[in-house]
């Protein structure tokens, strides 16, 4: 484990996800403040909340976006790139447990990517709440955010156990894609009252349950209870434009997410414990 | 017996692999696994040090069946496709692997620092791995397989990638290993450094062993080349059943002898049998001969 977080420091991979983190939410505050600067009398204060719980949500979204890319690429060589360079032959024939190499992977990889998440949706909320004058909701939204690397290193990790690295890579964004167009449906299902769209947005969330943390972020963000609950459009913000959230996911799909990334991982140590290398 | 293997065998969907493997190897050997190019050799190191699972057949390492994890801290291991985290520095790695098997925290730095100059890599200590030459990554994998002192060592192509001043390094390591009675498992294609090195040795041939013994039975045997002429065919015949190994080609018939009594005895034989003899010349047995013998010249090397 501490190899993986020292090798992730070491390559700068950290370092540059950070700059980067770093740049998007320079990007984002120019436009908050653009917003935040244009809304400035009275008649306007009901379009201003709106537009800045879309900001706010746009500014989640793409964050969630850039955390799963970076994700996806950090883990889908978890195991599968150890093999294919050698490293992993002398490894594996030192007295360690097979299953001990993936979780211990898996737990480095995750601590630099948690840490990635959780900075960047600090500093979301940040230039929300200095620029724009709004505090959104921290908790439980903040750890429910940084479920989704948890997600997508366990189905890479899995992925990698049993691929080469750039086929998994491969199909894990092409799983992610699904998952937020299977997201969307569902979510203009709800809009539209078509009960075949939700249950399509549904299966894709059982896939690969990525776009529904997302969601349930919006859902804790943007709902009643949320920054924009004491407003006249609070009632609004909630469940508007795309990067809202029609139907909040239920406390039940959020225990799905957490047994799908332990029945993942314990999948992945049993497939790896049997596999030649 | 530290290595013992009874029908290992390996197939993959290929068909390559090894095939019903019994060996055995007593503690304190060199032991040199020798075959053409895919012809299980690595298999083989690979299912012992638990890379690769057998699709039958047994085997016990140190009196453990295979698939013990902690029969592994007393084996060190130097693959032969082997790379090791080039961000690390050479003492970065070692100290990792002394982590992975099992080295007291105590006496880490102590092994590490032992194993670098068994190495010959103290003065490159704190380079990264990423700057190393092919030999001195290969050294570094050998100060890998040694940092535990291991009880039994496999080193699957060890001087490869070495210049001749390195490989007689690695041999002599081996001789300090041997004199301290620890044992050594070596895959090499390098026959005139296993036939130095080794006390037994296995040929492997298309998944299969085809001959195994003490390096002294099997090179004892001797090749003597006679220049001849009228010899009459049961007299041949004779000579095939008692002493093997009988090859005619023109004049000049070649056959093994265990030792150098034999030959006047052979000479006594043929002259009796009407032969005129021209010219004798003893060949003696190497590993290559041997390897030649058991693979057939037509074998991919």
């Amino acid at each position: 484990m501490t190899l993986s977080i020292r090798e992730a420091f070491r390559k700068k991979i950290f370092l540059l996800a950070l700059v980067f983190a770093v740049l998007y939410a320079v990007l984002f505050g120019l436009g908050v403040h653009a917003v935040a600067g244009a809304a400035s009398f009275p008649m306007q204060k009901v379009v201003r909340t709106l537009i800045m719980s879309q900001l706010l949500a746009v500014g989640l979204y793409f964050g969630s976006l850039l955390t799963g890319f970076l994700s996806i690429m950090t883990t889908a060589g978890a195991i599968a790139a150890d093999i294919e360079s050698g490293i992993m032959h002398a490894v594996l024939a030192r007295p360690v447990r097979r299953a001990h190499v993936v979780l211990g992977r898996f737990a480095g990889l995750c601590v630099v990517l948690v840490a990635f998440a959780a900075f960047l949706f600090l500093e979301i909320a940040f230039v929300v709440k200095y620029i724009a004058g709004v505090t959104p909701a921290l908790w439980p939204a903040l750890p429910v955010f940084c479920l989704l690397p948890l997600v997508l290193a366990a189905l890479a990790v899995l992925g990698s156990t049993v691929m080469p690295t750039v086929a998994n890579g491969a199909l894990v964004f092409m799983l992610y894609l699904l998952a937020i167009v299977g997201g969307m449906v569902e979510q203009f299902g709800a809009l539209v009252g078509s009960r075949n769209m939700i249950d399509t947005g549904i299966v894709t969330s059982l896939v690969l349950p990525a776009d529904v943390i997302y969601r349930k972020v919006a859902a804790l963000v943007l709902s009643a209870g949320g920054p924009f609950a004491d407003t006249a459009a609070g009632a609004l913000t909630g469940n508007l434009g795309p990067f809202a959230s029609q139907s909040e996911p239920s406390v039940w799909m959020m225990a799905y997410v957490v047994v799908y990334v332990v029945v993942l991982l314990f999948w992945a140590t049993r497939v790896f414990s049997g596999r030649d290398v | 017996m530290i290595i013992e293997t009874d029908g290992l065998t390996k197939l993959y969907r290929t068909g390559a692999g090894c095939r019903e493997v019994s060996l055995a190897v007593a503690e304190g050997q060199v032991f040199g696994l020798l075959g053409p190019n895919g012809a299980g050799k690595t298999t083989l190191v690979k299912m012992l040090v638990g890379l690769v699972f057998p699709t039958a057949g047994e085997a016990r390492l140190l009196g453990r069946p295979l698939g013990d994890v902690t029969v592994r801290r007393h084996i060190g291991y130097l693959p032969e496709n082997f790379r090791y985290h080039d961000w690390l520095s050479a003492r970065e790695v070692l100290r990792f692997h002394a982590g992975l098997a099992g080295v007291p925290g105590r006496e880490v730095e102590t092994r590490v620092r032992r194993a670098l100059e068994q190495a010959g890599l103290a003065s490159s200590a704190g380079h990264k791995v990423g700057t190393f030459s092919k030999g001195m990554q290969q050294r570094l994998g050998l100060a890998a397989a040694l940092l535990s002192d291991p009880a039994l060592l496999f080193l699957d192509e060890p001087t490869s990638a070495l210049d001749p001043l390195g490989r007689m390094e690695v041999r002599e390591i081996i001789g300090g290993l041997k004199a301290r009675g620890k044992t050594v498992f070596l895959n090499s294609h390098l026959l005139g450094e296993m036939e130095l090195v080794c006390d037994a040795v296995a040929i492997i041939d298309r998944g299969r062993i085809a001959v195994s013994g003490a390096t002294a039975d099997l090179l004892f045997r001797q090749e003597l080349e006679i220049e001849v002429r009228d010899v009459p065919g049961e007299t041949l015949a004779g000579m095939e059943e008692k002493y093997g190994g009988l090859k005619v080609t023109g004049d000049r018939m070649t056959v093994a002898v265990g030792n150098r009594e034999e030959v006047p005895e052979l000479v006594a034989e043929l002259v009796a049998a009407g032969a005129r003899i021209y010219g004798l010349r003893m060949r003696p047995a190497t590993l290559e001969s041997l390897f030649v013998k058991a693979v057939g010249k037509d074998a991919e090397h």
